[in-house]
């Protein structure tokens, strides 16, 4: 039995080896890396506005679902750029108009440059916005067009502006960059890096499973106290 | 004392220490990769689709509104139990109104939550318990109170969570989550909150998981070919 354990073990443990070093290596970085550091926190500002009076005179919702000519699944009012406006959507798409007068709204690049400064706080200095198509792997997750801009401090702070709403999306850098490379480590998803119920993962899981089970088993089984005794 | 005695001992030493947790580790870790995360967030419990709003003509104009509800400084429309409302903000107060009537709803009383509760459900069990809480269990410890809690009698225990002053659904629970949640604690070892991953107790474990997988590697040299006393 004890041998067959042995075995059985240290058979699992060579193919799992190499994952099982990368494992708790991963695990120990990303329970060093400081989480608010990871998320952005330290470059973010206090969102200083004050909820702002709804100006009287603007034009109706009913009048905007009216006229947007496609479905809309929700319709929020709310500020951009110091404007009442609408923020419309339906599912994933999202959309701007004036409050006013009921004109889309685009967010453009002085827009998203605007935006992405209001966000920060630091030594940084902001590049000029960048137009993605699609996301990134920095942004990935999200639809449609974004802004990128890219701060020059020490984290390299990078923010991510939507085009369709000017919200901010994501706040990367230097510390959320390594997270996400050991993060792909752990969860062994190396396209993607955010499905951890990849195939790969589960096998691998099952058979560290397995070694942890003999392996316990082995040590409760051979467990000699003299073993531990100093020797005179 | 040879180089392979050495590496099975300290193997088995570090085993000592660490063995419970690295399968704690494995045992965690394989429930969340192996069970979908969508399963776990309980989407597949709720009706998800939503008809899109009318636009008819006869919802109210915010400005008159504003004479009922002053001090309006947002609002968002939507559609709730079927009709089309306003969510008014007041500064921090959010109010609930019919968009066509314009007349106030809510808070939700207990008959509105049930009924509310049951729209959303997909399953086919009726409710067990609903109580309004005003102290957030620790299932839903980040959403604001007071919370609608609706359980129902399902095998999953699945609970709702429902704002009563926007009748939003703000969370939904059931045993494969809870499961998770006990077992995402075991992984990174933080008792208390169950969140935050740099505790130092987790750090310490880790930096000797990535000993004792090392040490583990290193025996794995001496494992194979022909066998020799350790």
């Amino acid at each position: 039995m004890k041998r067959w354990m042995r075995v059985l073990h240290k058979w699992a443990g060579l193919i799992l080896a190499l994952q099982f070093v990368l494992w708790m290596a991963s695990g120990l970085v990303m329970s060093v890396l400081d989480h608010d550091a990871v998320q952005g926190h330290h470059h973010r500002a206090e969102s200083s506005q004050a909820p702002r009076p709804w100006p009287a005179g603007m034009l109706p919702p009913a009048q905007i679902i009216a006229a947007a000519r496609r479905p809309v699944g929700d319709l929020q009012a709310t500020w951009f750029e110091n404007r009442p406006v609408y923020r419309l959507s339906d599912g994933p798409n999202v959309w701007l108009v004036a409050a006013q007068d009921g004109r889309p709204l685009r967010v453009d690049a002085a827009a998203a440059a605007a935006i992405a400064a209001a966000d920060y706080v630091g030594s940084g200095v902001p590049s000029a916005p960048e137009r993605l198509e699609r996301a990134t792997t920095e942004v990935r997750g999200h639809e449609g067009e974004i802004w990128r801009v890219a701060f020059s401090d020490n984290d390299d702070t990078t923010l991510y502006v939507s085009a369709q709403d000017g919200r901010i999306l994501e706040r990367r850098n230097r510390s959320w960059r390594w997270f996400d490379v050991f993060w792909m480590l752990h969860i062994m998803d190396y396209s993607g890096r955010e499905n951890f119920n990849n195939p790969l993962v589960v096998m691998a899981a099952a058979g560290g499973l397995w070694i942890a089970l003999t392996g316990l088993w082995l040590v409760v089984a051979t467990f000699r106290l003299a073993e531990f005794k100093r020797r005179r | 004392m040879k180089p392979a005695f050495w590496a099975r001992r300290t193997h088995k030493w570090i085993a000592l220490v660490i063995g419970v947790q690295a399968l704690l580790w494995m045992l965690s870790g394989l429930y969340m990769t192996a069970i979908s995360i969508d399963v776990i967030h309980g989407d597949h419990l709720v009706h998800g689709d939503i008809q899109p709003l009318s636009g008819a003509a006869s919802l109210n104009h915010p400005d008159a509104l504003a004479n009922r509800f002053p001090g309006i400084t947002g609002f968002r429309l939507k559609r709730f139990m079927g009709r089309e409302v306003f969510e008014l903000q007041q500064g921090p107060a959010t109010t609930l109104v019919d968009a066509r009537t314009g007349d106030p709803i809510g808070p939700l009383a207990e008959d509105a939550a049930r009924r509310l509760a049951q729209s959303y459900y997909i399953g086919n069990a009726p409710i067990r318990t609903i109580e309004l809480v005003e102290k957030a269990p620790q299932e839903v410890s980040t959403r604001p109170v007071p919370l609608w809690r609706v359980e129902f009698a399902d095998r999953n225990e699945t609970t709702l969570y429902l704002s009563p002053s926007t009748g939003d659904l703000l969370a939904k629970r059931h045993d494969l989550w809870r499961w998770f949640d006990l077992l995402w604690m075991l992984h990174i070892m933080d008792y208390d909150e169950r969140s935050d991953v740099n505790n130092l107790l987790l750090r310490v474990a880790s930096t000797v998981g990535v000993v004792f997988s090392l040490t583990g590697l290193w025996l794995l040299v001496y494992s194979f070919g022909r066998r020799r006393r350790a």
